[in-house]
């Protein structure tokens, strides 16, 4: 008796497609994930595209091998879609008339398909194109046989040396690589080809130092076209510290990011006798042996360059940075859950050095130290520094759990902000623009400003609702935000300082996303002049961060303008472009000269107190000169020479002009006449202004706006009563401007094509799967 | 039945009289002490009134008296509407008799060990037109500290002492707010953020020997047990001056301080 499986056995040719199908997702879904588990890292671990094509390919070249090698397999496995070619033998039953519906609708679809691809691959365009970039490119050969003279035989260095190329990777280095050196320093943000991780195994631990020393040496300028010199804003050390300096630092940044470099393969009779005897842990040197190190250790080698020896805030590195690092013999801590005035509690500091202050360069150390070592690392500082540590109980305001928003309770915040007059500082807007704003000072003396509530990345505390609510209730010691707490009854003051906190998170916008691309519309006629205008609601508005200058110097790590929010509009003639971004005054006066140069690798906030001077703000849209139709783009400040930049400037002062730029030694040239104009307008600590120019305006000094083309553009900021001027800016890196183009007819003409022909061969198939059933039926039906 | 409702009715009694001993009287609003001169040692103090002695004077001005800088209120209307003749800086107040105003005046050294209680009446600091009044305070360790806004718009309480805790509290509205020094301190500036021109001194002393100067220049440091006294006059322009003064049992010394002009 034969077998009877409990299934109807499943025709051949849905085997074929769900083995296909299993294999696919199989490769996509299941292979990352197991991947991540055999190796232990992070995160999934996807199949390039390339090679999910090949296995594929092969997958079917196997699955047609199987079906030909026998005749019959072959017609069982297109029985179905003869069958369903065919159609239904009779349409008496209702499910064969439901089949038969199903069977139109899916041959009508079919076509449309088709041609809806075409029209895809056949219309322009709106994803950038990918740009490949080498990460490693290839180390020239004078850098070659270099070795790092500090570096022992053994693999150590002297702490002595160690000391010395931490303060100078701290100085010079931190702001974009940051203090633990995972890539995420204070200026980090902005740039798009982010600094280099080092704690990750694949950056310095895979190359030798004297790669290291060429990349500091020469910097992202320097690096050959693979590796996209353009995108990068490493500066090129080579003209301010020397060859012993650069090498203490690479050193120290290995120290930092606990790695060890790779040791340059040693040239014996034999080859690679490292590899024979054990592979890559020879490849390497051998890691230091990892000690507990004391709080007091921690501190000495993590703190200590900025809050100072003496915990004063005193350290090398202060004089460079706004805010100041913390001066713990103030006992001024900003973010507690303890009353206005008083210490912090123990846990209030531990969750300040875990996750660090935004918008300062107090980095984030949850992840680069264990629990202990913060925790160790906390009681030095408050046992040692803080005065009054333990000789009292500090008032703890508690901060209940945030209840869920609601529309009534923002519109009650708002009333409460109206009410508390939090505008005389913050400004109407949240902008930090009130009347009060431009005098207010520090507990030290020092000019400070009122956060701008509309940028939640520039919350120091935090953004959340309950860190908002934090900040109402204890105030920020040493600054001139006040305690609110007493301020309400008892019983109403949970629920109007959550109000509050409500509106003021509502407030929140603009932050960048991963939006590359500023897409400008297309429409017919006039273009909107004015920042006012209602034509822009039609254009979509995309953000992008800006960070400080710090590429050349006069470094500037103390940026004001952190982002531009920017929308397009053209007709084929004109480009209209409106940027908006955030400044809290209007600085219209200004022409006073920069300082010069005070020989130091970033700007010394301590000498530029001193220095007076009034500045206008400003703005500036960059675009390469000409369009190379490569991926290769001048340098993203100010280009370099042979491939410039034109710039469009507008300052608040009315002064509008079009500029040139080859490299930041020449600085920018003004055109001698130019077709650009620009309105714009201030108000509540919001710049909006609008640019607009001819798309072609003959000269050769110009960018030829061309639509269809993805055109590199690229914004830099200054705002003058932050003592910015010349290169002490924000800038952005290289984004991309696409000018809508009407879509062309061929498009449609070969999207047409393409349904006319996909219906006819359905045509054909369907004629032929009928004819061949007529044929396999007419022998069953008897002689005529 | 009679005797235990009897019984009853003398607990109830005497329920009654014990409650009635304890509980204290009702709390009198605390008379508010402008900061002019310190507490008179009213307290039954380590002073013995038979012996208790006076110091007192004027702080003169010599020289010429600097132009008074005018105060611009255009960033607080509410405020400027209060001031419609102007107002101003209040650095250095000379009075039409060529004395200081505002100039602190205190025992600095001569007290030995004697210990004085704090007392139990509050200091007053207010706003009014955006102006703090008075323009200088003392006042003792651990006494009551009450900041009052007057003026119903939005103020901020920053003392930046160096010695106490600072501390930083809003007063959108007509409130007061209670604090207190627990450390001697002198010549703490107190700031509003949201009015960059207020400002005013508060001095923190462990005894009540203290005196601010009003319009007539003069000052009074009564109470003193007989002895040798450093009292140091403190203007915060021009600084401090330090003389010593000797006084015996029931004496009153008149002493004079002159601060010059630039």
């Amino acid at each position: 008796m034969r077998m009877r499986t409990p299934f109807k056995p499943i025709p051949l040719f849905w085997t074929v497609v769900l083995t296909f199908a299993g294999i696919y997702l199989f490769l996509q879904f299941g292979v990352p994930y197991l991947s991540m588990w055999i190796t232990g890292r992070s995160s999934p671990l996807p199949i390039p595209g390339a090679l999910m094509a090949i296995y594929l390919a092969l997958v079917v070249v196997g699955l047609i091998v199987y079906l030909a090698a026998d005749e019959g397999r072959m017609q069982e496995f297109w029985r179905p879609v003869d069958a369903f070619l065919r159609g239904p033998a009779q349409r008496q039953t209702r499910s064969a008339r439901l089949a038969a519906a199903a069977r139109w609708a899916l041959l009508g679809a079919i076509p449309l398909l088709v041609g809806w691809g075409v029209y895809q691959s056949a219309a322009p365009s709106t994803n950038p194109p990918t740009a490949l970039r080498s990460q490693h490119p290839t180390i020239p050969f004078a850098y070659e046989k270099l070795a790092n003279p500090f570096r022992n035989p053994d693999g150590s260095v002297d702490e002595a040396v160690l000391e010395e190329g931490r303060i100078l990777y701290q100085v010079n280095c931190r702001p974009c690589h940051g203090t633990p050196a995972a890539g995420d320093g204070p200026m980090a943000y902005g740039f798009r080809l982010r600094p280099a991780n080092f704690r990750s195994e694949d950056t310095i631990a895979t190359v030798i130092e004297a790669y290291a020393f060429w990349r500091v040496k020469e910097g992202g300028i320097g690096l050959p076209a693979e590796g996209s010199p353009w995108d990068s804003a490493m500066p090129a050390w080579k003209d301010e510290l020397s060859d012993e300096q650069i090498w203490k630092i690479v050193a120290a940044e290995y120290h930092a990011a606990r790695v060890q470099p790779r040791r340059p393969e040693t040239l014996h009779g034999s080859a690679l006798p490292g590899l024979a005897a054990g592979g890559a842990a020879l490849r390497s040197w051998p890691r230091p042996a990892a000690q507990a190190a004391s709080g007091e250790a921690i501190y000495r080698e993590w703190c200590a360059f900025c809050h100072g020896d003496q915990g004063d805030g005193q350290g090398a590195v202060a004089p460079y940075l706004n805010p100041r690092p913390r001066d713990f013999t103030t006992g001024w801590f900003k973010f507690r859950t303890t009353a206005s005035g008083e210490l912090p509690l123990r846990a209030d500091v531990i969750d300040i050095v875990r996750r660090g202050v935004h918008d300062t360069a107090m980095p984030r150390w949850e992840g680069i130290l264990t629990s202990a070592e913060i925790e160790a690392v906390v009681d030095y500082i408050l046992t040692s520094f803080v005065p009054d540590w333990g000789s009292y109980e500090p008032v703890v305001i508690p901060i209940p759990n945030p209840p869920r928003v609601t529309a009534a309770m923002v519109e009650q915040g708002r009333q409460i902000y109206q009410e508390l007059q939090c505008w005389k500082c913050h400004g109407q807007g949240g902008r930090s623009d009130g009347p009060s704003a431009p005098t207010l000072k520090d507990d030290l003396g020092h000019p400070i400003r009122a956060t701008n509530l509309t940028q939640a990345w520039k919350y120091k505390g935090g953004s959340e609702l309950a860190d908002i609510y934090a900040r109402f209730s204890t105030g920020i010691n040493g600054t001139p935000m006040p305690s609110f707490y007493d301020v309400f009854p008892e019983e109403e003051r949970e629920a109007r300082l959550w109000a509050l906190s409500a509106y003021v998170k509502s407030l929140q916008e603009g932050q960048p996303g991963s939006a590359s691309v500023i897409h400008a519309r297309r429409v017919t006629g006039a273009l909107p002049t004015t920042p006012d205008d209602p034509a822009w609601e039609r254009a979509e508005p995309v953000s992008f961060y800006l960070t400080g200058q710090v590429i050349v110097r006069p470094r500037w790590q103390t940026p004001s303008v952190t982002a531009v929010t920017v929308r397009a509009i053209h007709n084929d003639q004109d480009l209209a472009l409106l940027v908006e971004w955030n400044d809290p005054f209007h600085d219209v006066e200004g022409g006073a000269e920069p300082p010069p140069d005070d020989g130091e690798t970033y700007v010394n906030l301590d000498t530029l107190a001193q220095a007076a001077g009034r500045y206008v703000d400003a703005l500036a849209v960059q675009f390469p000169q000409a369009l190379s139709g490569g991926a290769q783009k001048p340098y993203l400040l100010w280009g370099q020479p042979g491939r410039g930049v034109n710039v469009w400037k507008w300052q608040a002062d009315g002064a509008v002009g079009e500029f040139n730029a080859a490299g930041v030694q020449g600085g920018l040239t003004p055109q001698a006449d130019n077709q650009l104009t620009a309105a714009a307008a201030w108000a509540e600590g919001q710049y909006r202004l609008v640019f607009t120019r001819p798309l072609d305006t003959g000269s050769p000094d110009d960018l030829r706006l061309l639509p269809g083309e993805f055109i590199p553009i690229a914004f830099q900021a200054w705002d003058g009563s932050n003592a910015e001027v010349g290169l002490r800016m924000s800038l952005s890196s290289w984004y991309s401007l696409l000018l809508e183009k009407p879509v062309p007819t061929s498009a449609y003409l070969y999207a047409g094509l393409a349904v006319l022909l996909a219906a006819a061969a359905e045509w054909l198939l369907v004629r032929r799967a009928l004819a061949a059933q007529s044929m396999v039926r007419e022998p069953m039906g008897g002689t005529p | 039945m009679k005797r235990s409702k009897l019984f009853f009715i003398l607990i109830v009694l005497a329920l009654v009289l014990l409650t009635s001993g304890c509980g204290g009287g009702e709390q009198q609003s605390p008379p508010v002490t402008g900061g002019k001169s310190g507490g008179q040692g009213s307290q039954a103090g380590p002073v013995d009134p038979a012996t208790a002695a006076v110091i007192k004077g004027v702080v003169n001005f010599s020289g010429t008296a600097p132009q008074p800088e005018p105060i611009l209120m255009d960033a607080e209307p509410t405020c400027a509407g209060q001031h419609p003749d102007g107002i101003f800086s209040e650095a250095v107040v000379v009075n039409a008799n060529n004395t200081l105003k505002n100039v602190f005046v205190y025992v600095k050294d001569g007290l030995g060990d004697l210990k004085f209680p704090t007392p139990s009446e509050p200091v007053l600091l207010d706003q009014v037109g955006c102006i703090y009044v008075p323009h200088v305070l003392g006042i003792q360790v651990g006494q009551d500290f009450i900041i009052r806004n007057s003026d119903g718009i939005l103020h901020n309480i920053n003392p930046l002492p160096k010695v106490n805790r600072p501390y930083n509290v809003g007063q959108p509205v007509k409130m007061e707010s209670k604090k207190t020094f627990e450390k001697p301190e002198l010549y703490i500036p107190i700031e509003c953020d949201v009015h960059e021109w207020m400002s005013a001194y508060i001095n923190v002393l462990d005894h009540p020997y203290y005196s601010v100067t009003g319009d007539d220049g003069s000052f009074t440091l009564p109470n003193l047990p007989p002895g040798t006294y450093t009292i140091v006059a403190w203007q915060e322009t021009y600084g401090e001056q330090t003389q010593s003064v000797t006084i015996g049992e029931k004496e009153t010394k008149e002493i004079t301080f002159t601060f010059e002009g630039q």
